[in-house]
């Protein structure tokens, strides 16, 4: 890897890094990242990983600075800006086909992901958190949430062609998947092991 | 809620290694140390975990000095508080315990 890519990897771990410990926690990095290059022992692929390891330096002090609610409402407005852009971008075409479905139903599938996005990562990034009180409610509030987008979106769906299914499954595997991410990282800062 | 007073155990090897790092326990001297036990760990997490500590009064630190090496970055340098030494020799001695009349059986000189 290039210096100046390594550099770029450096600077992108330090923007997930709060201002408060970015001068520390960057020049640690800095300082072993220059010894494994001395001894020659895998430093890019090292310092990679932790960039993967800076997600959850975000989620560790990002998450004691909010609650829940905060939460929830973080992975929501970020799922539904996505959307919002897909939409106004017209990229992927897959989503004409939401778009072609009737206003109510159309409606009800993408509020049900994005609510569905908002509650599943909310959850995730509680329980990356470790906040034990509010795990189950986490929880709870999340499958609730998700029954109604398993169950009546594809309802809908049914009345338009297939496209939409994909578009509806990619979706939530999509904010799932953020979900883990947030979530091996979280985990990855309490337990002390490499992030997966 | 309840103060927490047991230790993780990643924790007591953060603590540990701080111990053994001695008046030079920076992150990166941590990291060294819990790194050359043969325990894959990120910077990331013993970063967290020394700032975790330091908030449970286990350890305090103090900002030390930039160095070329690490881009003209300050250093935190931690140091084992009284209370950080008493809750890893408690772990310690519960462990000792349990192991007591093992076959893993070892103890603390």
């Amino acid at each position: 890897m290039s210096q100046g890519i390594s550099a770029w990897v450096l600077r992108m771990i330090g923007w997930l890094t709060p201002p408060e410990h970015r001068e520390v926690y960057l020049g640690d990095v800095a300082e072993e990242w220059a010894r494994r290059r001395a001894c020659g022992v895998a430093a890019d692929r090292w310092l990679i990983s932790e960039l993967w390891s800076g997600l959850g330096v975000w989620v560790r002090y990002r998450g004691r600075r909010s609650d829940i609610v905060e939460d929830l409402v973080v992975c929501g407005v970020a799922f539904s800006a996505a959307l919002v852009v897909l939409e106004v971008a017209n990229r992927p075409p897959v989503l004409d086909s939401v778009r072609s479905m009737g206003g109510v139903g159309r409606s009800v599938v993408l509020w049900g992901v994005n609510l569905g996005a908002l509650t599943l990562g909310g959850a995730l990034v509680a329980l990356a958190r470790g906040r034990q009180g509010h795990r189950a409610a986490a929880g709870l509030v999340a499958l609730a949430w998700m029954y109604p987008v398993f169950f009546l979106g594809p309802a809908y769906l049914a009345v338009a062609d297939s496209l939409a299914v994909v578009a509806w499954g990619a979706a939530v595997a999509v904010a799932i998947a953020t979900g883990f991410v947030v979530t091996s990282c979280g985990l990855s800062m309490v337990e002390g092991r490499r992030p997966a | 809620m309840p103060t927490r007073t047991g230790l993780g155990e990643f924790e007591m090897l953060v603590l540990a290694a701080v111990l053994r790092a001695g008046s030079g326990a920076y992150g990166a001297a941590v990291y060294g140390e819990v790194e050359r036990t043969g325990r894959q760990v990120s910077m990331g997490a013993v970063y967290t975990t020394l700032s975790r500590l330091e908030e449970r009064g286990l350890l305090s630190s103090r900002l030390g000095d930039p160095t070329p090496v690490r881009g003209g970055r300050r250093t935190k340098v931690y140091r084992l508080e009284a209370e950080g030494r008493a809750a890893l020799q408690r772990a310690l001695s519960q462990l000792n315990q349990l192991l007591d009349g093992t076959d893993l059986e070892w103890a603390l000189e």
